[in-house]
């Protein structure tokens, strides 16, 4: 609710308008659905603190579905060839890439999950005075949350197709905590397939393909989650080997669409003692404690608050 | 001397360019935490986090010496005593990095008002908790995964599992 405050306050001009359930709704199935269909190519900037990094991104769709590209353009060349459900990925000096495929397709412009109920239930959506982004006069919406286990979003889009055009995620105290923007987008452009060719020269490329969803094992660890705060479910749970760990790690995926937390648990060796805190940094969160003789290490980039929660949320069997 | 702390952190210099920029580090207390950055950042890029120089092992012995206060206050009483620790201002890019870098957890239950950091986080909690970071992020989507989507490139397991050059 401070947050809508502080919305309000901030445009004395523009009368601050409230959506609806049914309106916010649609409003976010626009969002998800502009970012699958169009077509639509340009090079957005990934700002996290003070580093930002570019990329190009293309993306079709047509009779075989959707194809996309993300190319890096700062940096260590990274490529990202999507076709559907089928990622091939080009790095410099291939390793072990263990990436989810669903959260591959949730990548800016496209974050907001198909269903958005869980959204709606915990977030206020406040409509915003229009901007200019990419060249385009982009319409705007803050997602005020309603309790404080969730940081605050700012969603600009293009009123015609409700592609994504900029979003930012606000930390109450610091600001924008990491912000994406198109700084140029040209949208239904007649794109095809050629249009995915990649930029880079491949010879220094390994390929690492068909990344699929790991399958791993369910945690091994007789633990529980219970009592999550509202909106958030366990939606992804694994045990895993992990470098420099002897024994597998237990790892749960919490998530209310939006918000991602962690929680990873593994077996403290004989006469070692369990680390127990609290620390948070530039908006990511950690926290610790020992349960009968394993290491808990909850995180994300969420408030503190949700990880106390989360972590107290974690017992025995 | 930026870019000769990342050369040396890498490997680049030779021996007497090498001491002499742990001189200069050693001299200039805001260097310890540029070095700690650059030497995360390239581990992590490279999926070298176990792998310490002999210089770099040097520094952090040095370092370890060097008790850091850093105030801090209690924030829950719920998991037992916790402590919400005052970050050194590090620069932002790669925040959790550099979060977990310069962490320092408590072990016990009996915790001081004032958290004591005897230097860095050790080489396997560092390890540790990037490593828990990347599958948090590669996992995640959203925001929070799009660095562990793009740049991630540390190895999770033990295995590499390198396809062939195209």
């Amino acid at each position: 609710m401070r947050w809508l405050c502080i919305a309000l306050i901030c445009t004395p001009a523009f009368a601050a308008e409230v959506l609806s359930n049914a309106d916010a709704s649609m409003l976010l199935k626009r969002f998800a659905g502009a970012a699958k269909q169009l077509d639509y190519e340009g090079v957005y900037l990934y700002q996290r603190g003070g580093v930002i990094d570019s990329y190009q991104i293309v993306h079709i769709k047509d009779q075989k579905g959707e194809g996309e590209k993300r190319e890096s353009l700062d940096g260590p060349p990274k490529l990202m060839l999507r076709e559907n459900d089928h990622i091939t990925m080009y790095l410099p000096d291939a390793k072990k890439l263990d990436l989810d495929k669903s959260a591959v397709n949730k990548l800016f412009p496209g974050l907001i999950p198909d269903n958005p109920q869980a959204l709606l239930d915990v977030y206020y959506f406040v409509r915003q005075p229009n901007e200019r982004v990419a060249g385009i006069d982009a319409n705007a919406v803050v997602m005020e949350p309603k309790d404080q286990f969730r940081y605050s979003y700012k969603l600009w889009y293009d009123n015609k197709t409700g592609l994504l055009l900029k979003a930012a995620m606000f930390h109450p105290q610091r600001g924008i905590l990491e912000q994406f923007t198109f700084t140029q987008l040209q949208i239904d452009e007649k794109l095809d397939r050629k249009d995915l060719k990649p930029s880079l020269s491949d010879k220094d490329f390994e390929k690492y393909a068909s990344l699929n969803s790991p399958i791993d094992p369910p945690p091994q660890h007789n633990l529980e989650i219970k009592g999550l705060p509202a909106g958030f479910k366990v939606v992804k749970q694994s045990s895993r080997r992990m470098h420099g760990k002897s024994e597998p790690v237990s790892h749960w995926l919490i998530s209310d669409g939006l918000s991602t937390v962690s929680i990873f648990a593994e077996p403290l060796s004989a006469n070692q003692k369990p680390r127990e805190g609290m620390s948070s940094k530039d908006g990511v969160s950690m926290g610790s404690k020992g349960i009968a003789n394993l290491q808990i290490t909850v995180m994300g980039e969420v408030p503190d608050t949700l990880v106390q929660q989360i972590i107290n949320s974690v017992i025995p069997k | 001397m930026n870019e000769k702390i990342s050369a040396w952190l890498d490997g680049e210099l030779d021996n007497d360019m090498a001491d002499w920029v742990l001189d200069q580090v050693e001299k200039q207390d805001p260097m310890h935490e540029t070095c700690q950055l650059y030497q995360l950042i390239g581990d992590s890029m490279r999926g070298e986090g176990a792998t310490k120089s002999d210089f770099m092992s040097r520094f952090d012995a040095k370092l370890a010496l060097e008790p850091t206060p850093i105030a801090s206050k209690r924030v829950s009483k719920s998991i037992g005593q916790k402590v919400k620790s005052h970050w050194y201002s590090a620069a932002a890019s790669v925040a959790a990095l550099g979060m977990v870098g310069l962490m320092a957890y408590q072990t016990g239950r009996n915790q001081p008002s004032e958290l004591i950091v005897q230097g860095p986080a050790t080489v396997a909690q560092q390890q540790g908790m990037n490593d828990y970071l990347v599958v948090h992020q590669q996992m995640s989507g959203n925001f929070s995964g799009h660095d562990g989507v793009m740049l991630a490139t540390m190895p999770l397991d033990n295995s590499t599992n390198k396809a062939p050059k195209k």
